[in-house]
């Protein structure tokens, strides 16, 4: 028999790894039901929509991939040696192995039972993408979808890639997105990926990314998390091998009454590697923010470098902030550490850029960017960079 | 310039000005100096408009302004700078945007017209290259990783480029080599005209020999015990505090 959306147990708070964020309870109010795949055809006719190449990360230079509402809508390739296609819907076939990331949560079968378009993306062996691809996920409908995607990305060996994935909506727009990717990379292979959440105030966002690491490979990745009633993103790593370098710097901006939850496990199963996460918030009035991050080191992961740092900015007493971390280390001879830090703006250097002119809400303003540049810092291309402070002060500061 | 009429400042209840007075004229240079204790840094914080100085009594005239009703930003805008002992490291803003930031908001608020980007380098280089400030180093974030001797560096630039009709100096010696010292001394003193003021609060009798103040006061137990001429500061570290009293 087909199963149902209802025949699903919603991850709710009963769930360890879901006891700050309770996704059943927004469907109280809002029931979100599986987008049917029988309207693909129809949607696929359609021009390119006007509101993608609007949208100020858009570049129709690059390669890039539309999904809209669900569907791949555009794929243009610019790059050689790079392999862009949509998979079969609801192929159960495993592209890339899942073994080393187990859920105890619905989210993973409820994408799989209910697959909207897949994607294969494959970086041919020695390829150095000069052209980053781009994926947007742009949803326009009001009518309560749940959309499931799922990306694969093969990083063969010896090949360097950038990969934008980022999810914007028209503001009406209600949907869930459920978004989930598995990324191999193999032997001496170089990821940067960015995670750009943008999507509309009163959608849900959950999404993972969950990255296979063999030998010699370096997986950057950003996330910038604004959008979405609520929203969560994880990060599950499996370094299969040494000499590994998985870093992740993650930002969400929790405006109003948002829900931001960023959620990693670092699993260390090899010696000689390295992970790095620097995950920060900025909540404002009654938003809440989570990050859980988990680092676990097995006996043989000796000499493993792992460092996770979090930090929360609250801007009104009435936002919340709640961190988790958690080492779970069985090796002895490792350098890890981790810290959380969760405070108001600093008075003293309220206090020292008001005695040099500025008035109390510019030197906040100042500060705050200063609190988002700090991660920002780390991101190479400068054009990038602008855009997204630019958003984060279009949405943010107002 | 700067009129303090029997200030008494508590902290937490507990009394640390009690009783200074003190006046400024328009191109003096006073020095206070006192032993650890003394109220030196609570003078210049109450005068800076830091919060948690609890006046009890007494009048700050700044120009004509009662200073005490002024926010700390509109100290700055009427000419009062504070260059501070410690100044405080701001992670993530980067110096360039900071000092441009500060020069435009005193410009708002003389109601001058702000200055762009091409005028603002220009004047920032000339300044910076004075008291041998690296150009890499203001583009850096503000004071972050700064050694001692380069945050001071830092606040006579910021000094300089806001040109304050008074400008308080907060230890800024302390921390110095040798020739850090002269390079701030030299900026101080390049600063100095007919009409700008300069209160220098020090520990040590050491800035005064580059630095040459008007009029020296000593601080002790929340007031102004003596003052004298430059040579009070050469007696004081002479004879030591003790010696004075």
């Amino acid at each position: 028999m087909q199963k149902l959306i209802k025949d699903f147990d919603i991850p709710n708070k009963k769930i360890e790894t879901w006891k700050f964020t309770d996704l059943k309870k927004i469907f109280e109010k809002n029931i979100f039901e599986p987008l049917s795949t029988s309207i693909k055809n129809e949607s696929i006719k359609s021009n390119v929509d006007t509101n993608v190449e609007k949208n100020i990360f858009f570049d129709p230079n690059i390669n890039f991939v539309i999904f809209e509402n669900g569907f791949v809508k555009k794929i243009n390739i610019q790059s050689k040696n790079l392999e862009i296609k949509p998979t079969k819907i609801a192929s159960k076939k495993q592209i890339i192995d899942q073994k080393n990331f187990s859920r105890n949560d619905s989210l993973l079968e409820i994408n799989e039972t209910f697959l909207n378009d897949n994607l294969l993306i494959k970086i041919k062996k020695g390829t150095k993408l000069k052209e980053p691809i781009s994926i947007f996920y742009y949803n326009s409908e009001k009518k309560n979808y749940l959309i499931n995607n799922r990306i694969n990305v093969i990083a063969e060996k010896d090949t360097e890639a950038v990969i934008n994935e980022i999810f914007i909506s028209n503001n009406k727009a209600i949907y869930w997105n459920n978004v989930h990717s598995y990324i191999c990379l193999e032997q001496n292979s170089k990821l940067e990926h960015y995670k750009i959440q943008l999507e509309g105030d009163s959608s849900i966002h959950s999404s993972s990314s969950s990255v296979n690491c063999n030998s010699s490979s370096i997986y950057n990745n950003f996330i910038f998390s604004i959008g979405g009633s609520l929203s969560r993103i994880e990060v599950n790593s499996s370094i299969n091998s040494s000499d590994i370098n998985f870093n992740i710097k993650g930002l969400y901006l929790a405006k109003t009454n948002q829900h931001h939850d960023i959620t990693t496990v670092m699993q260390h199963k090899h010696p000689e590697s390295k992970s790095n996460q620097h995950i920060k918030g900025i909540l404002q009035k009654n938003s809440s923010g989570v990050f859980q991050g988990k680092v676990i080191v097995s006996q043989d992961a000796q000499k493993t470098d792992a460092f996770q740092f979090n930090q929360n900015l609250l801007l009104s007493e009435s936002a919340e902030a709640n961190a988790k971390p958690e080492l779970e280390i069985y090796a002895d001879d490792v350098k890890c550490s981790h810290g959380a830090t969760t405070g108001e703006l600093d008075e003293q250097m309220l206090f020292y850029l008001r005695s040099r002119g500025l008035n109390k809400e510019e030197a906040q303003k100042v500060l705050i960017e200063g609190f988002i540049n700090e991660l920002f810092d780390e991101i190479k291309n400068s054009e990038l960079k602008k855009k997204l402070l630019l958003t984060s002060k279009k949405n943010f500061f107002k | 310039m700067l009129k303090i009429e029997n200030l008494h400042v508590n902290v937490e209840d507990k009394k640390i000005l009690q009783g200074l007075n003190l006046k400024i004229s328009p191109g003096e240079t006073h020095a206070i100096m006192g032993p650890n204790g003394s109220g030196k840094s609570t003078l210049a914080n109450v005068l800076s408009g830091k919060e948690g100085y609890d006046v009890k009594k007494g009048k700050i005239t700044f120009l004509n302004n009662n200073l005490l009703n002024l926010e700390p930003e509109e100290r700055a805008g009427e000419g009062l700078f504070l260059a501070f002992q410690y100044p405080v490291e701001i992670p993530g803003v980067s110096g360039m945007n900071f000092l441009r930031t500060t020069i435009n908001s005193v410009r708002k608020y003389k109601k001058q017209k702000e200055l762009d980007g091409v005028n603002f380098l220009k004047i920032l280089r000339k300044k910076a290259e004075f008291i041998k400030m690296d150009e890499n180093l203001i583009k850096r974030s503000v004071n972050t990783g700064f050694s001692g001797g380069e945050k001071k560096r830092s606040e006579i630039l910021q000094m300089s480029l806001l040109e304050p009709k008074l400008a308080i100096l907060d230890e800024t010696d302390s921390g110095l080599d040798i020739d850090a010292l002269k390079t701030v001394a030299n900026g101080v003193n390049n600063l100095k005209n007919k009409e700008r003021s300069f209160l220098i609060i020090t520990h040590y009798q050491r800035l005064l020999n580059y630095i040459v103040p008007d009029k020296v006061h000593i601080l002790s137990n929340g007031k102004i015990v003596k003052s004298g001429d430059k040579n009070l500061a050469i007696e004081l570290e002479k004879k030591g505090y003790e010696g004075i009293k």
